[in-house]
């Protein structure tokens, strides 16, 4: 019974031998030719990006700006990050060194402070990258678990990975030497993005930062691998830096291989990201950047000032500067940081206009033949007989009779207010858009504001407008382009920057007929050059050139600097607090202790009126005409924030910066320089 | 041989002639795994594989030395030993080391224990003495105990968790049963008692595992194709807290998920050919892309270098070791000899076939080991263990009158009303 049973349990055992061995000759007699080719496949390797270079930001004259200039990084291999022997020997014997050479786990944490000696990084810096690249590596590793059932070697766990980056030739000439002995370290080169031209150009360049995952979730590109964002990349953040993103990034190289070394896919090499050229001229910002620092030093109640200076006919930006800027000693103090806020672009920034409006304002008129050239108004100081206190103008006694020329000349507000009822908000809606304003200028920075214009279609809405107050606000931008409009009679977006893409900005006549763009020059030229006029003796040059200069000043009133705010906080007490506007004082505290705001005062009363001028250089003899191409005409726009009066302060400065182009272009091309300078 | 003569027709010689190519062939595999190149000597891996090897041989010599009998007198010790290191793994305790989610091992410095494999040899000799001079397992209530005994370490080792050495357990218990003498109906109803109870256990296990054994179904394209054609089917067997997401890409994905280890496990045997593609050589050498490779999955390696002929002869060593384990049982008269015979030999089948099906994609995957060829001392040491206690029956043959034991006759018993 014991031996049939044994025999029994024999065959029992049997059956499942015998389907093992069928099982074997199906698969290795019948499907042995499939599962070759199968094997074969499956040595492929997950495919190894190539990162290509950030195209560089060049000025006018290709001075570079911001480029990728090389670096080099200090790598551990993954395997002596965490002490596991066997992934040690697998990186050993893949670089064709001896495993028996592998290293003592002291000489490994030594390696570590050596690290650390090297590059001047703290020892636990280094420890806590350390521990943030096991995490990650170990989260992959779970992942790929997770998905397989079986625990498997993951790429990310046979390669090195960056622990100090950053070092300069020298350091990483050091740090080659000094690690020579340790196989496990690679010193291996990278790039890092270098920025020269300092704070003048600051805004204008902007800056890149790393992507974040809200930038990779809405990415356009995420479905070509080799233009997409991943983790760890940096993409332009702030100024043509992002306004340029698409041009100035590259696409990446890929190479897909087999573990043989086989191509499965064509290899792509890295395209490095294309040139982006300014129209700045970086020699011209930075002077127009220490003219306004100084502005700023002689006003410290000044927040800030900016400047714009455009070539004619191109509207190419010569310069646009904001001043203060980040990385400036001499503003980056804190309290300073709080009252000037150096990050600010300010050329396109928002802000009244004031009076500088008055010049579009009036070739509208003229055009819908509401004004011309024999129509006054008279001036007694203030616009209804029996209210000396409001509409008022800035002559106590007024100007008397106003005609068109004149009203520009003085600034008359009295003869603005008139014109704003004759048109009213909405014939000036259809105008503004034509001058550029409420629209973005076409520079394309990310900073740029379109403005705002009013909406409310009252008379005294539209009184306000025309003297560039009320719900008006212009950004310096569009002030140098609706002087630009004025100069030539047409209209055209600003360019900042271009690739290798032609210049498709089309130029679009204005309806304002030629004896009405006579007029405002006419008036725009009295302003400046004679008596009476707002700037007159304010913009002169110091000698004798081929240009006049006209223009237009502002002096528009401005926000309080800071305000003051009864606060209910939520333990009950009431208190008055300062601060430069709501959403400062809100920010100030923790969101339990916010508090509500009851009522707001203005806690600046004595404050300056914003200081504007905006105005061109045309050709001598020649200034009622239209600019044309070749006459080296240039449109400058300054503001200077709570300086006061646009003539008195604004004008100088824009007379000292034109000053200063005419004086470069003498000494860089005398003759040419010369050939405009004689008057025709 | 092991004892005083060097008889060529000693029956242990049987047992040790299959034994030997199944280690060479698992040392020629690490070496030609760990160095690929063939630069450098032996490797590390294989001079540690080789030293288990020798331990394995003194673990044997000793057994045989000690004699089952002696062994057997401590076996409820041992098991009880056994038991308690498994439940010290439970808690968390210390020296126990965790790996991939399961904790199955005690380290010791440079010693790791694993006490599933040390309860293997002890349950053998356990069961083997309780059942030795009984009858009462001829009656079904007279199971009861026997599976109690089971269970214990089972439920212990079920919840490291490791399915695959706990579902050994069963099968050497019927052979043992049957061997024993115990009636074909009453284990025929265990068993259907235990395919009753399979739903329950189907629910007790983690979602993993349950994926590994729907793989034996889902390795055929065309089943996956048809389920994909109808994914509201499939998505009723989504267990609850799996996203129906994940669930299609279980199925869609299969192969690079749940079943990235059986494809190329399959692959790896395929592309072997009938005759191999030679020691040292093909792709699943010389890349790491099965993982596993040097454990679990290395008779996979075995095929892939030499062939069907190499399989198959990995087999018939199996087969040639199983029956001289149950030629040595009939050549024994002593009970507890026979019975710890059975039970060794057939752990050592049940152990090789478990993990050849599973390579083959015939079976689910478990962590079962391959007696002999898999790295790792523990293994090493227990499939020794097992052949110490066959040889040590093999070498006392007691000469003795009584009629021999477990030759129960049916019909007598019918008159005497022996129970």
């Amino acid at each position: 019974m014991f031996e049939r049973r044994v025999k029994i349990l024999l065959v029992m055992l049997a059956c499942p031998a015998v389907l093992a061995s069928a099982r074997l000759v199906q698969l290795q007699w019948w499907q042995a030719e499939a599962f070759a080719a199968a094997a074969e496949r499956m040595l492929s390797l997950p495919p190894r990006y190539f990162p290509a270079l950030r195209g560089e930001i060049l000025d006018r004259r290709g001075r570079p700006l911001a480029f990728d200039a090389p670096v080099w990084e200090v790598a551990f291999h993954y395997a002596f990050m965490v002490e596991d022997d066997a992934l040690r020997r697998r990186v050993y014997r893949a670089a064709g060194l001896r495993a028996a050479d592998l290293p003592s786990p002291q000489r490994v944490e030594e390696s570590w402070r050596l690290v650390s000696q090297l590059t001047g990084v703290a020892m636990d810096r280094l420890m806590e990258r350390r521990d943030r690249v096991v995490a990650s590596v170990a989260r992959i590793k779970a992942a790929v678990q997770r998905r397989r059932g079986v625990e498997t070697v993951v790429q990310e766990e046979t390669m090195a990975h960056t622990v100090v980056g950053g070092l300069d030739q020298q350091m990483q000439v050091d740090a080659r030497l000094g690690l020579a002995g340790c196989p496990w370290i690679e010193v291996r080169p990278c790039h890092t993005r270098r920025y020269e031209g300092g704070p003048a150009l600051f805004h204008i360049v902007g800056r890149v930062g790393e992507v974040d995952a809200e930038t990779i979730a809405s990415d356009p590109r995420a479905d070509d691998d080799l233009a997409c964002y991943r983790p760890g990349e940096v993409r332009g953040i702030a100024g043509v830096e992002s306004a340029a993103e698409s041009v100035l990034r590259g696409r990446r190289g890929r190479r897909h291989e087999d573990q043989k070394g086989r191509p499965l896919s064509p290899p792509a090499d890295p395209v490095d990201g294309a040139n982006v050229h300014l129209t700045i001229d970086a020699e011209l910002q930075q002077a127009i950047y220490v003219r306004l620092s100084a502005v700023l030093e002689e006003n410290p109640g000044s927040t800030g000032a900016c400047a714009v200076v455009l070539d004619l006919p191109s509207r190419d930006v010569l310069a646009a500067v904001s001043c203060p800027a980040v990385g400036d000693p001499a503003v980056a103090s804190p309290e300073d940081e709080t009252f000037r806020q150096p990050w600010l672009f300010r050329p396109g920034l928002a802000r009244p206009p004031g009076s500088i409006v008055k010049p579009m304002l009036l070739a509208a008129a003229m055009a819908d033949g509401k004004v011309n050239t024999g129509t006054y108004f008279t001036c007694s100081g203030h616009l209804f007989p029996d209210r000396p206190d409001r509409w008022r103008c800035m002559a106590t006694y007024g100007h008397g009779p106003v005609d068109p020329v004149t009203s520009l000349q003085k600034s008359c507000n009295v003869f603005y207010y008139h014109v704003g009822q004759l048109l009213g908000v909405r014939r000036m809606r259809y105008w503004w858009p034509l001058f550029g304003l409420g629209e973005r200028t076409g520079v394309g920075l990310p900073e740029e504001s379109a403005g705002r214009l009013p909406d409310e279609l009252t008379e005294g809405a539209a009184r306000l407008a025309a003297i560039g107050q009320g719900r008006l606000d212009v950004t310096p931008l569009q002030a140098a382009e609706m002087a630009a409009t004025v100069a030539t009679g047409t209209h055209r977006p600003l360019r900042l920057w271009h690739s290798d893409a032609p210049d498709n900005r089309k130029e679009t006549p204005l309806p304002v007929p030629p004896d009405a763009w006579r007029t405002v020059r006419e008036g725009m030229y009295a302003a400046v050059n004679m008596p009476g006029g707002t700037a007159f003796r304010r913009a002169d040059f110091s000698r004798p050139t081929g240009f006049v200069l006209l223009g237009k000043t502002g002096s528009a009133e401005a926000p309080p600097r800071q305000s003051a705010y009864t606060c209910r906080f939520p333990d009950g007490s009431v208190r008055r607090i300062v601060a430069r506007n709501r959403r400062a004082l809100l920010d100030s505290f923790d969101p339990a202790e916010r508090p509500t705001i009851l009522s707001q005062q203005d806690a600046d009363p004595d404050r300056d009126t914003h200081a504007w001028f905006i105005g061109y250089l045309a050709p001598r003899g020649r200034y009622l005409e239209p600019v044309r191409p070749g006459d080296g005409a240039l449109v400058v726009a300054v503001l200077l924030e709570y300086v006061g009066h646009g003539g008195e302060a604004a004008a100088p400065v824009a007379a000292a910066i034109l000053e200063d182009i005419l004086t470069g272009r003498e000494r860089s091309d005398p003759v040419q320089a010369a050939a405009q300078e004689t008057p025709r | 041989m092991i004892g005083h003569r060097w008889r060529p027709t000693h029956p242990s010689w049987a047992l040790l002639v299959p034994a030997a190519p199944l280690c060479l062939a698992g040392l020629l595999t690490l070496e030609a795994i760990y160095d690929p190149a063939g630069t450098s000597g032996l490797s590390r891996a294989v001079w540690r594989q080789l030293a288990y090897l020798a331990l394995g041989l003194a673990c044997m010599k000793g057994i045989v030395l000690l004699g089952y009998q002696r062994l057997g007198r401590h076996a409820y010790a041992l098991l009880a030993g056994c038991v308690l290191l498994l439940v010290w793994l439970l808690p968390d305790m210390p020296l126990v080391l965790e790996r991939n989610g399961s904790r199955r091992w005690i380290g010791l410095g440079p010693v790791v224990i694993q006490p599933s494999e040390l309860t293997k040899v002890a349950y053998v000799l356990a069961m083997a003495w309780y059942l030795r001079y009984r009858r009462n397992y001829r009656t079904l209530g007279g199971l009861v105990q026997p599976f109690l005994i089971t269970l214990v370490p089972m439920a212990l080792i079920k919840l490291q968790p490791d399915l695959g050495t706990v579902l050994l357990f069963l099968p050497v218990l019927m052979a043992m049963l049957l061997a024993a003498g115990a009636k074909v109906r009453h284990l025929l109803v265990v068993i259907l008692m235990g395919v009753a109870c399979l739903p329950l256990l189907w629910f007790k296990i983690a979602s993993y595992q349950r994926l590994r054994i729907v793989g034996v179904v889902l390795q055929d394209p065309g089943i996956r194709a048809a389920l994909e054609r109808r994914p509201e089917l499939w998505q009723s067997f989504r267990p609850p807290g799996v996203r129906p997401a994940d669930w299609i890409a279980e199925l869609t994905e299969w192969e690079v998920r749940s079943g990235f280890q059986l494809t190329h496990s399959k692959t790896a045997i395929g592309s072997g050919g009938l005759l191999g593609q030679g020691w040292r050589r093909g792709l699943f050498v010389e890349y790491d892309i099965l993982p596993e490779r040097q454990n679990d999955f290395i008779f996979a390696l075995v095929a892939h270098q030499w062939g069907t002929w190499g399989a198959v002869g990995v087999l018939l060593c199996y087969a040639l070791l199983t029956v001289a384990g149950f030629e040595i049982a009939t050549l024994t008269n002593e009970p507890m000899g026979r019975l710890v015979a059975v039970g060794a030999a057939t752990m050592l089948a049940v152990q090789a076939l478990t993990n050849v099906l599973m390579t083959l994609g015939l079976g689910p995957v478990t962590g079962v080991t391959l007696p002999f060829v898999s790295q790792g001392g523990s293994s090493l040491l227990t499939s020794f263990a097992l052949l110490g206690l066959l040889v040590s029956v093999a070498r006392i043959r007691p000469i003795t009158l009584a009629t021999p034991p477990f030759e129960f006759d049916e019909e007598a018993e019918r008159y005497q009303h022996v129970p």
